[in-house]
């Protein structure tokens, strides 16, 4: 009896002990492969960094460097005015009042990196090195992508939805820039990820407040996220709500919530130094500005849009059109089979976990995993339904509700990794297996390389110009182009035609650069793109050259110049498939 | 809950993916293969210079690929787009249609209109890569004695701000002729406009605030000529620019003035919206010869981003 019971002690410590091995290895494994995910990230995009500074970045380089010249100054300032001055309303006013309509956390980011890589150690270039900081934020999204994906299905669904992921031209065009986007996009991830664990384990709890207090220290789109967690949580968990005689029962609250409440607010005003002297005035600005935020025009379908109400399909319709193909149908195809398992309790039990699986997801809960769904499809679903609001802005594209294309990725990356099962299964044995059945063998490789490099030509086809996709559904370019889709937005096409700006303008010749901005011409000049002695314009008039980006707002520029000129024909163009994106048009011969 | 497919799933998601990608391909393959490569439009190009004629114009649909216009833009062209009426090939004797046949244009644009009953010039066509050009010639509609739109850079244009007394606007300059006052504006000149869906030449005359007169006098040679004899045609639009269809604030009344007795040859009000007001009408050479010299006059109620343009033209039929 001893012996037996001595057994089955040292057996359930020995599986124990083998659990945690293996599953601390397991960790330690995802750990490593996420950070290869991450570098990987990081080396590609800024390998790849060529694209046109847009004019948002204009000013966030511009904010980027006041606000790290505040901590330039700190050992000054304590020297000679001491602690308090630090945070006085002059002391903040002078470093931070520029561009307080958005977060601080990349802007602090960018300077930091921008101080170190480009003013201290001299590595990168100084526009490279405010991006970098957005890069890496996109790069920790994509490794926490991988996590997510390797947790809630297996590693290769995360490997796979990150290679997707940077796949899709306009993700990778968005992905590059020292903008917010690209960073909330991977906050997002990183905070739903941590919500997600911290509903099984505890220790995450914490961590989770800290992600989404660093989300909105990001970019505001973060605070969707707590409908979106607070919706999955309910989604897994409504069954326990009801009435009783005891009174109304509702399922725990996760502590995260609780978390998030404490940490958020805290974080966001850590990373916010220009409301550290007045937090709830000016909180309350940044708020007010994006209430009532200004509308640029939008092109849809020939018609000009300008106010509100906004056509509510124009998220699903541009996401349908601008998405790679095989992505698009099979993040749809995805989202059906795992929305009919989230539904239907009888398929995706454990019986139904096939012989062959090797690729098993780390031990967890059934309810887990559901909750893991259910943030899935809402962080698809929820961005771009915020967009469809009839009186929500929708100028720019895509960028608005791209949170949702890491989540997309994923679930097309289980459709696929799911087509890819039909030939791994040995079914016919040696002595019966065909030509065909041999060739069948290599279907998961010709699938899974296909799938990767058709959206992946597309997106080398259009460098640098990835926002400027459309997908096979509409022929590109010319059927955008023909359906009065907007072709370009945010004023960084011009980049492309400095060369030819550099090679011909006259000394000091005077340059309207149309949607490109002051702070842009500024820093091609500093970064030598751009010749130092050419000189901007604000007008056509009084201009030598012209740039024009083909907006249908900004149409008008280009009769000026044929007016002008007498000549429609530019001297330079960047094109696809024939349709123009930026011209460039000598004003005087 | 697990994280494998079924066999059914598998099965579906694989011939979906299948399909998924062998449709990429083929419709990558397909615009492509459609879309006309620059060397073929460079050829055409060359070949529709080597037989331009005066008095010739380019049409090309759609507007959006713009290939034709980095060859041909020194020449008049109209990129169609494909909506916003007709083609206003009015004064001009023959017509190098040009379509690119991209793989959407085959399914969006619509049927040339007032195209189809131009007479094709026979031996004047090409088709392939993608393209298809032909030359029609334009039915003789009248001689064309006189286009705003090509001479109003020699013609002269006075102002009367209210209250004020009539001045010249002398100042030649980039195409136009400048009055005294606000210069941003205030001038007369050929311009391209987008106007009701497309980008129409037309002539820039923007209303001088309420009370006050722009007028642009018409050649005084035009009607006294004695070869003009019979029947003279105007014909032309009018209308608001894009922006100024969006923001004017009050209609534009047109006159064109005979200056003997003030007599009103035509006039009309345009109101504020986005449409081209085409016109078209007859009047006896001899009747006009008897009123003397014709002039424009623009006035408005509220002059308020009022970006008015005209296409004028005198034909004899």
């Amino acid at each position: 009896m001893t012996d037996h019971n001595t057994n089955r002690s040292f057996l359930r410590n020995a599986w124990t002990i083998l659990y945690h091995a293996s599953h601390s290895a397991v960790r330690r494994s995802l750990l490593l492969q996420s950070t290869a995910v991450a570098l990987f990230t990081i080396v590609l995009l800024l390998c790849t960094s060529q694209q046109g500074f847009v004019r948002d970045e204009g000013y966030y380089f511009r904010a980027a460097q006041e606000y790290n010249q505040y901590f330039e100054v700190i050992p000054n300032i304590l020297k000679k005015q001491g602690f308090p001055a630090l945070f006085s309303g002059t002391t903040i006013d002078k470093y931070f009042s520029y561009n307080p309509e958005h977060p601080g956390l990349v802007k602090l980011f960018m300077g930091f990196t921008w101080n170190l890589l480009h003013k201290q150690l001299g590595w990168l270039s100084p526009s490279n090195a405010f991006r970098f900081a957005a890069m890496v934020l996109v790069a920790v999204g994509n490794a926490f992508l991988y996590l997510f994906g390797a947790r809630l299905f297996s590693p290769k669904a995360g490997a796979l939805a990150v290679l997707l992921l940077l796949a899709c031209p306009h993700v990778f065009y968005h992905s590059h820039l020292a903008c917010f986007d690209g960073p909330i996009m991977g906050m997002s991830v990183v905070a739903t990820y941590a919500f997600w664990r911290s509903l099984l384990s505890a220790r995450w709890v914490v961590p989770a407040g800290i992600a989404w207090g660093l989300a909105i220290a990001t970019k505001h789109n973060a605070l969707f996220l707590v409908p979106t967690f607070f919706l999955a949580y309910v989604l897994v968990h409504w069954r326990q709500c009801g009435a009783n005689k005891q009174g109304l029962k509702l399922p725990s609250i996760p502590l995260a919530f609780i978390a998030m409440a404490i940490c958020g607010p805290l974080i966001f005003l850590l990373f916010y130094p220009y409301g550290w002297p007045d937090p709830i005035g000016r909180i309350r600005a940044y708020f007010e500005f994006h209430l009532h935020h200004e509308h640029y025009p939008v092109d849809y379908f020939g018609t000009l849009y300008t106010a509100p109400p906004f056509p509510m399909h124009f998220p699903f319709v541009m996401s349908f059109i601008t998405i790679p193909l095989p992505i698009l149908c099979m993040g749809i195809l995805g989202i059906l089979f795992l929305l009919y398992r989230f539904f239907t309790k009888k398929r995706g039990t454990p019986e139904h976990v096939p012989a062959d699986a090797r690729d098993a997801p780390l031990p967890s809960s059934i309810t887990h995993h559901r909750e893991g769904l259910a943030l899935l499809f809402l962080s698809i679903i929820v961005p771009p339904l915020i967009i469809a609001i009839p009186s929500v802005p929708i100028f720019g594209g895509t960028k608005h509700w791209i949170t949702m294309m890491p989540f997309f990725c994923l679930a097309a990356a289980w459709a696929v990794l799911a087509a890819l099962r039909v030939g791994q299964t040995n079914e016919h044995p040696p002595q019966e297996r065909t030509s065909r059945t041999r060739l069948l063998r290599y279907a998961p490789v010709f699938l899974l390389s296909a799938t990767v490099l058709v959206p992946a030509i597309e997106t080398i086809r259009t460098h640098p110009l990835q926002h400027t996709y459309f997908n096979e559904l509409i022929f590109g370019h010319q059927g955008g182009a023909l359906l009065g889709m907007p072709r370009t937005f945010w004023g960084g096409d011009a980049r492309t035609l400095l060369p030819v700006l550099n090679e011909q303008a006259s000394q000091r010749a005077r340059i309207f650069t149309d949607r490109m901005n002051l702070d842009d011409f500024r820093a091609y000049q500093r970064e030598g793109l751009l010749r130092a002695d050419l000189q901007f314009s604000g007008s056509i008039d009084g201009a030598d050259w012209a740039f024009v980006n083909h907006q249908r707002e900004y149409q008008d520029n280009v009769y000026r110049i044929w007016n002008r000129t007498g000549d429609k024909r530019a001297s330079a163009v960047v094109q696809f498939d024939g349709v123009p994106i930026v011209s460039l048009y000598r004003l005087h011969q | 809950m697990i994280p494998y497919a079924t066999a059914e799933e598998a099965r579906i998601s694989s011939r979906v993916l299948y399909a998924v990608l062998f449709l990429s391909v083929l419709l990558s393959l397909w615009r492509i293969t459609h879309a006309p490569s620059e060397n073929a439009i460079k050829k055409l190009a060359q070949r529709m210079r080597a037989s331009w004629h005066s008095g010739d114009v380019v049409v090309v649909v759609p507007d959006s690929v713009v290939f034709l216009r980095q060859e041909l833009g020194d020449l008049p062209i109209i990129e169609w787009p494909g909506h916003g009426g007709d083609i206003d090939i009015e004064g001009f004797s023959r017509v190098h249609l040009v379509e690119i046949n991209t793989p959407m244009a085959s399914f969006l644009t619509p049927p040339f209109g007032d195209l189809s009953a131009l007479k094709a010039v026979e031996g004047a066509s090409y088709e392939g890569h993608g393209l298809h050009w032909q030359l029609f010639d334009v039915p003789t509609s009248g001689t064309l004695l006189f286009d705003l739109a090509t001479e109003v850079y020699n013609l002269d244009v006075t102002v009367t701000y209210p209250n004020a007394a009539p001045q010249a606007c002398t100042r030649r300059a980039n195409n136009r002729i400048t009055c005294p006052r606000d210069p941003g504006w205030n001038y007369v000149g050929k311009e391209i406009h987008m106007i009701d869906g497309q980008p129409r030449t037309c002539v820039w005359l923007h209303p001088v605030q309420k009370g006050g007169t722009l007028r642009v006098d018409l050649p005084a040679h035009l009607i006294k000529s004695g070869e003009n004899t019979g029947r003279l045609r105007f014909n032309g639009g009018y209308g608001f620019t894009a922006h100024g269809a969006q923001r004017a604030q009050a209609p534009v009344h047109t006159r064109l003035l005979a200056q003997s007795g003030g007599w009103d040859v035509w006039n009309a009000q345009a109101p504020v919206d986005p449409t081209w007001h085409t016109f078209n009408f007859e009047f006896d050479a001899n009747t006009l010869k008897a009123r003397g010299q014709l002039s424009l006059q623009i006035e408005s109620e509220n002059n308020g981003a009022a970006h008015f343009c005209m296409a004028l033209r005198l034909l004899q039929p």
